[in-house]
């Protein structure tokens, strides 16, 4: 106890004040401890930060030392219909998968918001296909999703009598992107749902109790009381969940490969990137695409932080 | 309960009596007709979270031939457990399962115990700059990663280290990424800073106070923070890619993608699905074993606010 009290004491003693002994052992100690990801941020993060920001104004093939093209690389990417066409489907994913698995969490969690231990059996059921990795998740999903009578989902589909030739899926570009959002639900619906149940455990039961008294239904209830105490996840998983989906990979790669086939319908940003860099070695051109990346992922965190003033609750009104 | 009619009729039969008897109702018939739809509902559900489960199991041992015959095959009438060795004569699978194994476990010792000991800074030592250097580290959760990813492997090129594991394994000595930094402090936040002071009294210093108090304590929250490097580094695809070009040197996420990617022909769906299977299960056993902890680190992430 004693010495939380003078720790606090300790800090509040203006900076130019000649450090102590005991402060300058603080410090080393400190800095000693915190050195891992220091010296990690310098080499992994601000030194490369710097680096590919320097090659996103140059012309550099990785054989030949860079050369300095100033814009140049930024002008031609606003002018690159393939770029463009990344951007947006990015974009749209983004704003398609993120809202979509966060509502397929949600319904689940509101069904199995109660306690006992069959609730939890599914619980883990629903969470399973999260910690699958991607690889081996796409090669099974791109297996049923097969666009040949083969594949599982078709053959099923087809003896229901619901279609009378096999779909298309990834093999066609009008049905690969919704095919892609069907594995992606599937492998993001259970993490998603952790968090909501999390948050639905966290509203007090006597405001529930409360509003039943008041005679408020299911959906009044919902919307009215359990909205708002919940709004801190909804909003910290928005956040979360569009920085991960603007930076799909993996998925699109097993899917597409590197030209995000067919026809460039998996063909994101990250694949395009990934395309100039290690296919076209225009390493210059891939940075400035990452940056512009960068930049559109600083600024929608900023615009969700903004707004989120105005629709994030906070029990107790605090930050 | 109502008992389920029978076959997949059996919910939606179900909901439909409970409908018609809805307005005879006692509250305890309407929390029963409450209780029947929930489940029927969750189990429907889960019947489509797991088939691919089944599907990958039912394929990965089926022959070739069978995988592309009308009607297709619900159980193999032989079960093909040779399918879960057969890629190996086209692929150097074992030197890839070698190299992703000594990944994982270097890359999870570094990422541990680096994020460890910075949690442990930032958490319970107290120090100018603290606050600002952690919000710093923070951030960088924000930054893509592909943004960094370029002049990396430029580095690494240029330092010789490509077609050799050291890509993939050094960069998570350094703190262990964020994530894990801030899930360790997270919960070293819960335990109560008396159990130190007692060891610092005694004259313990820091790094011993850390080293056997601090890190027996911390066990639970190391071992979630170790399932995600470990998670992380198994099915990593883009960093093997990048870095390991030449067949013998791939990891195994590698190597599945690879065998995936050029035999796109039907007749080898089956090893496919035996190769991927195989890329499940430590994941899955791993999975089962911390499964609680795993949730509850879930939450406290979801505590961030």
């Amino acid at each position: 106890m004693a010495s939380a009290v003078l720790l606090r004491r300790d800090q509040r003693v203006p900076r130019r004040h000649r450090l102590s002994r005991q402060e300058r052992r603080r410090l080393r100690e400190g800095y000693l401890f915190i050195s891992p990801v220091l010296l990690g941020l310098v080499i992994w993060v601000f030194g490369p930060m710097f680096l590919s920001l320097y090659y996103s104004f140059t012309s550099y093939n990785v054989l030949q030392a860079p050369k300095f093209i100033g814009l140049a690389n930024y002008r031609e990417l606003f002018n690159d219909p393939e770029f463009v066409h990344s951007f947006k489907i990015t974009l749209i994913y983004a704003a398609t998968s993120v809202p979509g698995s966060l509502v397929i969490g949600l319904l689940i969690a509101l069904l199995l918001n109660k306690p006992g231990r069959t609730m939890r059996f599914y619980r883990t059921i629903f969470y399973i296909p999260s910690v699958i990795p991607v690889v081996a998740g796409t090669e099974l999903w791109g297996t049923m999703l097969s666009g040949s009578k083969y594949g599982v989902v078709n053959y099923i589909l087809m003896s229901a009598g619901l279609i009378k030739s096999p779909m298309l899926f990834f093999s066609s570009p009008n049905t690969a992107f919704w095919s892609l959002l069907i594995l992606v639900f599937w492998g993001s619906a259970g993490a998603s749902m952790i968090i909501w149940l999390a948050a639905l455990q966290s509203v007090p039961k006597d405001l529930i109790e409360a509003s039943q008294v008041d005679g408020a239904g299911v959906l009044r209830r919902f919307a009215s009381v359990i909205v708002p105490l919940i709004t801190p996840t909804i909003f910290f998983n928005l956040v979360l969940g569009m920085i991960g989906a603007l930076q799909t990979f993996a998925t699109n790669f097993v899917l597409g490969g590197d030209s995000g086939s067919p026809l460039g319908s998996l063909d994101f940003v990250n694949i395009f990137i990934y395309r100039q860099a290690f296919g076209n070695f225009e390493m210059g051109y891939a940075s400035a695409a990452a940056w512009v990346m960068f930049a559109v992922i600083l600024v929608l965190t900023l615009l969700v932080f903004r707004t989120s003033r105005r629709w994030v609750f906070y029990v107790g009104g605090g930050r | 309960m109502t008992v389920a009619v029978g076959g997949v009729a059996g919910a939606r039969t179900d909901v439909r009596n409970a409908v018609g008897r809805k307005m005879v109702m006692s509250l305890g018939a309407r929390r029963r007709w409450a209780t029947g739809w929930r489940f029927g509902v969750l189990s429907l559900l889960s019947v489509v979270f797991l088939f691919p489960f089944y599907w990958i199991v039912n394929t990965a041992l089926q022959t070739p031939a069978e995988s592309v015959s009308l009607p297709l095959t619900w159980w193999p009438k032989v079960p093909q457990l040779g399918n879960i060795t057969a890629p190996y004569s086209l692929m150097p699978f074992g030197a890839m399962l070698l190299h992703s194994v000594i990944i994982v476990a270097a890359a999870t010792i570094g990422a541990v115990a680096s994020a460890a000991v910075c949690a442990y800074g930032f958490g319970r030592l107290q120090f100018w700059g603290r606050d600002f250097w952690f919000m710093v580290v923070l951030t960088t959760l924000m930054l893509p990663y592909i943004v960094t990813f370029i002049p990396i492997y430029i580095v690494m090129r240029d330092i010789g280290w490509l077609d050799t594991l050291w890509p993939l394994i050094v960069p998570a000595w350094f703190g262990g990424g964020p994530f894990n930094i801030f899930l360790i402090r997270q919960f070293m936040r819960t335990i109560p800073m008396e159990l130190e002071e007692a060891a610092r009294v005694d004259g313990a210093s820091t790094f011993r106070v850390f080293r056997s108090v601090m890190l027996p304590v911390l066990k639970p929250v190391l071992w979630v923070a170790a399932w995600y490097q470990a998670f992380g580094s198994w099915g990593d695809l883009l960093g093997p890619l990048v870095y390991l070009t030449p067949e013998h040197s791939w990891t195994y996420t590698e190597g599945l993608y690879e065998f995936g990617a050029t035999t796109t022909q039907n007749y080898l769906i089956p090893y496919e699905m035996s190769l991927a299977l195989i890329a499940m299960i430590p994941v899955l056993i791993a999975f089962f074993t911390l499964q609680s902890r795993l949730i509850e680190g879930v939450n406290i992430n979801s505590g961030i606010r």
